[in-house]
């Protein structure tokens, strides 16, 4: 079986990918997701880490329990007294305290940062009280004491009180008990989002660890990092420098094998780490702008890796970054869509673009709005193999809303569309429609054919259509005859079961043009080619 | 005078051009193309034909509330299905009953037999906690297989489909020669699980012989927890470990002398990979334990009665670090009265308390700090009988489950009562040996 994660308003939903149940999700108590802030997600270590949406950053493991991705740090360290009569402390002692989440079998599946360290405490041949625990109120499984050694300043991990009720526990534990080794949990720092107010608005895995940004107005330049291999712990952060120069900062990530990008209005930045290594040293790590100034990326949804290469939608088209650098893959063919003047596309929205994969086009499928639109109900597509655009593509069975990749039960690719209705649509379907019942409008504007020159007034003859042979349906085949700005003829219709059929004369004109157009539910249609015989009438 | 055919057999191959003025369009290329793209396969059009795009399909049959906004991948292994396993005692050749909902039992024959009654006939260990485990996807027991007093017992895995014999129990370093008698208890924690052994040899009652063993489930390494027991030097005294529970990073453990005795009920605990002897953390409970957990800001024990006082529960804060009883039975002094299946259940404490006398099998609850009331008459609601000794108490499936032996080694009038939501339901009667646990598989 195979599943996707889905966020549909306010809900998160499993979708089981074979039967197509979408199952919602239980959230932590208190925590709700944000139905206009869409959700972001990563993978590490068998679990999904969710931010952006949520009010706090989430982690869901394989069985669909969700859980806050880091329990927010004690506020309060806790008090200590001496109990008289105990027997094993004597010395000078500080206490930390810690919120931990575990499973079933005990491990610890999740932990906060620490508490402030308690007032010292001297006692001889004492226990010692701690008291005040703080309680935690997110969902967690207990809190975990550190102590120090005596007259230590470092924690050492002591015991964990499995409950977030209880007010105080004793300590008689001999600094010999303790072990041997001081506790990492001393360097915890949770992630933005830990704390509401704050998201994480962009997350990615890279090189075994999870690196994200806040959409904190002053943190925007600023990359954090978990610990390897650890979702809850990020100790590290990077800036992309210059900083404050640009609102929104660093807008997404772009996920390369070696290298990992992080995409601004402004321009592209990016570390490197060696082909060998699964981890990285982060002191050895450093910031390089790769392309300054050009190639900035608008629209983080629209970032996608295929195949080592990176694309995304920046604010003057779509852009390819690979091992010979970045460069705009749009320029060529269909610049017009996305630079000013475009009458095809909104570039307002286009900071609201998403792309998708579709493997078995091998396209980079980029959801757009309209001119005029308000919703990306658009998208033209990307062929990789042979580097050509197609589109614009529409649909009229829903408002698509959000777009991704996933793969099925026996793990092959497919593509996916989300739509205003709450449903997500899978791309590359054996019917000829979409949803249950809408027509796919093919509508395909041909190049203009002369014959020797475009100023001679040319006799058109009978056009024969040659198509893939079909169970049935036609085809509208509409010419138009004449100058660039002349009327289209009335629509001829070519009988899609005959694979090649003759049809009517075209007329007199200098210039000729065919569009195709194939718009009837369950039936498709493939155009091989067509040919018309001409000759030349003369100069008008 | 010019004439000629026009021949666009590639047309759309080469996508839309809006950047070339219209007259320079090569034949390949369109001015828009919607809905339209090129499929790298001849049986639907091929790579040199422009074929209607293919559909969008609806992959959830009902829609989700609201607009759908995230959409991620999730190939991880995201089918879990846990069952419940109660081990089965003699009656035939089933091992176990399990269930997946609590309400429908379905009996198995392929995993090894688990051990039954007969096993813990020495030291009077029948009244030991008795638990299996399940760890990762497995369960994991005490295997019911080998010949007590001239073969080692066995721990045995079953993953659902397979049955494996993990390991074999060797005879113990003390002083002690003979094979050991049975597992008594299991616990597992992280990675490892706790094994209590009941031993042969030892002293006079209650300082039989045992040890605690830890098996690493990863590596298969078996290694032995502090020091063992038993009445020799070095050796901890006052009985063969019977329960145990995890705290504070401490492993606790209950023993079990077979003694009337009153007020010799002990706990030790140690820290298990640091220390190498046991501490006693109580030695004067009425009798001696039988079931003990963490819960509720400290440890819950429950005991047996002693030759002069009905069994009793006492409880162990956090912060006094002393044991207090907070419930004595009714049904007084000796007679194999004790509590049994203690188990943390909705924020409360369940657990059975048995006297043979009457007989007593109530199901208890504890709601607050020494507050303790009889939630289900087993002995007048259920027919419980003497005989029917309580078994273990487990949280399946948000239900909580006990089980209750059958009368004999054969028969087949043991019972399981499940609790969902206040409601007590007899789910199966059966050749019932009282021991659960909970497989997970993933696939």
């Amino acid at each position: 079986m195979a599943f996707i994660l889905a966020q549909a308003g306010t809900t998160l939903y499993k979708v089981d990918v074979s039967t197509g149940t979408a199952t919602a999700l239980t959230l932590p108590t208190g925590v709700t997701l944000n139905s206009t802030r869409k959700p972001k997600f990563a993978t590490l270590g068998e679990w999904v880490v969710m931010t952006h949406s949520p009010s706090k950053n989430l982690a869901i493991d394989v069985e669909g329990t969700v859980r806050v991705l880091c329990p927010q740090a004690p506020l309060n360290g806790p008090t200590t007294s001496n109990v008289a009569g105990g027997s094993a402390l004597t010395g000078t002692y500080k206490y930390w305290v810690s919120f931990y989440v575990k499973d079933a079998d005990g491990n610890v599946l999740m932990e906060s940062p620490l508490s402030l360290p308690s007032v010292e405490l001297t006692v001889t041949t004492d226990d010692i009280e701690v008291g005040e625990l703080p309680l935690s109120g997110d969902t967690v499984t207990g809190r975990r004491l550190y102590r120090s050694l005596t007259g230590g300043v470092v924690p050492y991990r002591l015991f964990d009180v499995d409950d977030n009720t209880s007010n105080s526990v004793r300590d008689g534990i001999a600094d010999t008990t303790l072990e041997l080794l001081p506790s990492l949990a001393e360097f915890y720092v949770s992630p933005p989002g830990t704390v509401p107010g704050f998201q994480m608005k962009s997350i990615v895995e890279w090189k075994s660890r999870l690196w994200g940004v806040s959409n904190d107005p002053t943190l925007v330049d600023t990359i954090f990092a978990s610990d390897t291999n650890k979702i809850y712990t990020w100790p590290n952060s990077l800036v992309a420098h210059p900083a404050g120069i640009d609102k929104e900062g660093v807008v997404g990530f772009g996920v390369r094998r070696n290298h990992l990008g992080f995409m601004k209005r402004t321009g592209i930045w990016a570390v490197s780490a060696t082909s060998g290594g699964t981890g990285i040293d982060f002191t050895r790590l450093t910031v390089s702008q790769i392309a300054p100034r050009q190639a900035g990326c608008l629209a983080e949804d629209s970032i996608l890796t295929i195949n080592d290469k990176v694309y995304w939608l920046g604010r003057d088209g779509v852009y390819e970054w690979d091992d010979n650098g970045v460069k705009s893959v749009s320029d060529t063919l269909v610049a017009p869509w996305f630079k000013k003047g475009t009458t095809v596309f909104n570039r307002d929205r286009f900071q609201y673009a998403f792309a998708r994969y579709n493997a078995v086009t091998n396209s980079y499928e980029l959801h757009l709005a309209a001119a005029a639109a308000s919703t990306e109900n658009r998208w033209v597509s990307f062929n990789l193999t042979n580097r050509c655009w197609y589109g614009p593509h529409v649909t009229g069975a829903f408002t698509p809303t959000h777009a991704g990749d996933a793969t099925d039960a026996n793990g092959l690719p497919l593509t996916l569309v989300g739509g205003s209705d709450g449903v997500i649509y899978a791309g590359n379907g054996s019917n000829n429609r979409d949803g249950s019942a809408t027509a796919i409008d093919m509508d395909c504007y041909g190049p203009w054919h002369h014959g020797e020159d475009p100023d001679d007034t040319n006799y058109y003859g009978q056009v024969s259509v040659l198509s893939r042979v079909e169970s049935a349906g036609t085809m509208e085949v509409i010419p138009v005859v004449g100058r660039l700005d002349t009327t289209a003829q009335a629509a001829i219709t070519h009988t899609l079961t005959t694979g090649r059929e003759r049809l009517r004369r075209l007329g007199v004109g200098a210039l000729m043009r065919l569009r195709f157009r194939k718009n009837t539910v369950n039936q498709s249609a493939s155009i091989y080619g067509y040919e018309l015989p001409w000759h030349t009438i003369g100069r008008r | 005078m010019a004439a000629g055919k026009i021949r666009n057999f590639g047309f759309g191959v080469d996508g839309v051009n809006i950047v070339t003025d219209p007259l320079k369009l090569k034949p390949s290329e369109g001015i828009s193309l919607q809905n339209a793209e090129l499929v790298p396969n001849e049986a639907t059009g091929g790579l040199s034909a422009l074929t209607q795009r293919k559909g969008l399909d609806a992959l959830n049959g009902s829609a989700m509330s609201g607009s759908v906004i995230g959409i991620y991948n999730w190939p991880l292994r995201t089918t879990i299905v846990k069952t419940l396993y109660a081990a089965k005692q003699t009656e035939d050749a089933n091992t176990f009953q399990s269930t997946i909902d609590g309400t429908t039992w379905v009996p198995t024959s392929t995993p090894v037999a688990p051990v039954t009654d007969a096993y813990f006939a020495d030291n009077s260990n029948v009244q030991s906690a008795r638990r299996f485990a399940g760890f990762k996807n497995l369960l994991i027991y005490p295997g019911g297989t080998y010949t007590q007093d001239s073969a080692n017992p066995t721990i045995q895995s079953w993953n659902g489909t397979d049955a494996f014999t993990v390991t074999a129990i060797p005879v113990g370093p003390g002083d002690s020669s003979d094979e050991p008698f049975v597992i008594v208890d299991q616990l597992t924690i992280g990675d490892k699980t706790y094994l209590a052994v009941s031993d042969p040899g030892g002293g006079a009652a209650p300082d039989h012989a045992g040890r605690v063993l830890q098996l690493d489930m990863t590596t298969g390494k078996l290694r032995q927890v502090a020091s063992t027991f038993g009445n020799d030097s070095g050796q901890m005294g006052g009985g063969t470990p019977c329960c145990m529970a995890y705290y504070q990073n401490q492993l606790f453990v209950g023993l079990n002398g077979s003694a009337t005795t009153n007020g010799i009920g002990k706990i030790v605990r140690c820290f298990p990979d640091v220390d190498e002897t046991w501490t006693v953390d109580v030695s004067n409970l009425v009798s001696h334990p039988v079931t003990l957990i963490a819960e509720g800001g400290g440890m819950l024990v429950g005991t047996r009665s002693s030759a002069t006082t009905g069994a009793q529960v006492y409880f162990r804060s956090n912060s006094a670090l002393t044991w207090g009883s907070e419930l004595t039975s009714g049904g007084g002094a000796a007679g194999s009265g004790h509590y049994q299946g203690l188990v943390s259940y909705n924020g409360e404490v369940y657990c059975v308390e048995y006297h043979s006398t009457t007989p007593i099998i109530n199901i208890k609850k504890r709601t607050a700090l020494g507050v303790w009331s009889t939630v289900r008459d087993v002995a007048t609601t259920d027919s419980g009988v003497a005989g029917n000794l309580p078994g273990n108490g487990i949280v399946f499936n948000s239900k909580l489950f006990f089980t209750f032996r059958s009368l004999t080694a054969g028969g087949n009038d043991g019972f399981i009562l499940q609790c969902a939501t206040s409601t007590w339901t007899k789910v199966l009667t059966d050749n019932i040996g009282g021991s659960m646990a909970i497989l997970t598989q993933r696939s």
